[in-house]
């Protein structure tokens, strides 16, 4: 009997802890539209390559065509979210995970409004209003994917294989509550969406970087 | 990368499928109107009055109709026994002279009742013309020569008569306007109403932002009269209808 040329492979620990800060992308695109601005940041902790806590702060700067027909309408302020989720290993550069996440948006709205009389009798009317300090709270279920971006692949080894990941969460946003205005009410909550919409799905796109 | 890459597409199709901003948004075609009609108040006194009293005279010949009646029913009933009387043998002079006169009172109360009840047709076709003219006064046109909304300081011309004006409220929340002033030119006249009320905002189905006026009421004018109707106790635009008597 020959000598076995396999080796068993210690399989290495899991890392207690892997701090993490990610940067939503496709949000950055909106930079350049018309109709709103938004940045979205987070960190994160995973603990044992599988548990992660995570903090996420993003601003907005909504401007909904239609939100009032004869009206603009801009909603601006700050969100931030935490949350927890499980992350499971799909292989060995794929994770896939699901996530719960609370939110929490403090913004204001701006709208002008015109009506116009065809009397000959009336001026016209140009309204404008500023409701300041509105806030609305939310909850989120996301789903979590991400892969390893290999920018070395000449050797698999190399560090910087393992600092960055790229990946979009899938979530399920659910409205607790917000400051319901009468008649006039918010239309667009930054880090939501309209208020019309007492749950909604919302996509994002990250990159990741685990810098330890 | 195709990573990266993959997302970005998705997200420039997403923001490509949306409209862009609402750079000359729709402006809103709404006015806080309120319905004018104005009436001739001293016209329409006098045909009222004239009703009043051809309804009056209707009642007394109406009254008068029925006595007569009654006082020939009872005639004929004497006529009637005293030619029993008559044929069952009484020739006694009395009997004849009673029964002429019975049969001249019936013929002259025959004759006016008919007069009155001519009288009472002739009155009631008059009071149908006078209610027609009534109606007619009230519904028909009236010519505003011009009609000045002082507080906006427009105004504008006409040369149709009309039955029926609807008129704007002139609105702003800042600087707020809730009184309106209006100066309207009827018969070589010129007559003011000013109206006050309160604003509110409201938005209809169609998420269109309006300005509203309710409360509305006068604060001064110079008609003769005024009438103010409203649809509902808080008195608003499109509900409310003023009617003038000048």
């Amino acid at each position: 009997m020959s000598q076995s040329d396999t080796t068993e492979v210690e399989p290495l620990p899991k890392k207690f802890l892997q701090p993490f800060v990610y940067v939503d992308y496709g949000k950055l695109l909106t930079v350049w539209t018309d109709f709103e601005t938004k940045y979205e940041a987070g960190f994160g902790l995973l603990f044992f390559e599988h548990f992660e806590l995570t903090g996420e702060w993003g601003r907005g700067e909504l401007e909904p065509p239609g939100a009032y027909p004869n009206s603009d309408y801009k909603s601006t302020g700050n969100y931030f979210r935490v949350g927890f989720g499980h992350i499971w290993k799909f292989d060995l550069k794929n994770n896939i995970g699901l996530g719960a996440r609370y939110g929490i948006s403090n913004f204001e709205d701006q709208l002008t409004y015109r009506i116009e009389g065809s009397s000959g009798l009336s001026s016209p009317v140009i309204e404008s209003l500023t409701r300041e300090d509105l806030s609305a709270r939310w909850w989120e279920i996301a789903i979590i994917t991400d892969t390893k971006i290999s920018l070395n692949k000449e050797n698999p080894e190399s560090k910087l294989n393992n600092l960055f990941r790229v990946g979009a969460q899938i979530r399920y946003r659910v409205l607790i509550d917000y400051d319901k205005l009468s008649p006039i009410d918010a239309y667009s909550i930054p880090g939501y969406g309209r208020t019309i919409d007492k749950s909604i799905p919302a996509f994002n796109l990250y990159i990741k970087v685990y810098p330890f | 990368m195709r990573e990266i890459v993959l997302g970005l597409i998705i997200v420039v199709a997403i923001n490509l499928t949306r409209c862009d901003t609402c750079n000359d948004c729709e402006v809103l075609d709404f006015e806080t109107n309120v319905e004018f009609f104005f009436l001739n108040g001293d016209s329409l006194k006098a045909l009222s009055d004239s009703l009043e009293d051809n309804n009056d005279s209707i009642s007394r010949l109406n009254d008068g109709i029925d006595t007569l009646t009654i006082r020939i029913a009872d005639f004929e009933d004497s006529l009637s026994r005293v030619l029993d009387s008559i044929e069952a043998g009484a020739m006694d002079q009395d009997y004849q002279d009673i029964e002429a006169s019975l049969v001249l009172l019936i013929t002259s109360d025959s004759m006016l009742n008919a007069t009155f009840n001519d009288n009472s047709d002739s009155l009631a076709a008059i009071n149908s013309i006078l209610r027609g003219l009534e109606t007619q006064l009230k519904t028909g046109g009236v010519l505003l020569d011009t009609v000045e909304n002082q507080t906006s300081g427009l105004f504008i011309t006409s040369e149709d008569s009309m039955s029926q004006y609807d008129f704007p409220l002139e609105v702003s929340l800042d600087p707020l306007i809730n009184v309106t002033t209006y100066r309207f030119h009827i018969d070589n006249e010129d007559f003011f109403i000013t109206l006050g009320y309160d604003l509110f905002e409201s938005v209809d189905v169609e998420r269109n932002i309006a300005l509203r006026a309710g409360n509305i009421d006068t604060l001064a004018h110079t008609f003769d009269s005024l009438d103010i109707d409203c649809a509902n106790p808080d008195c608003f635009d499109n509900e409310t209808t003023i009617t003038c008597y000048y």
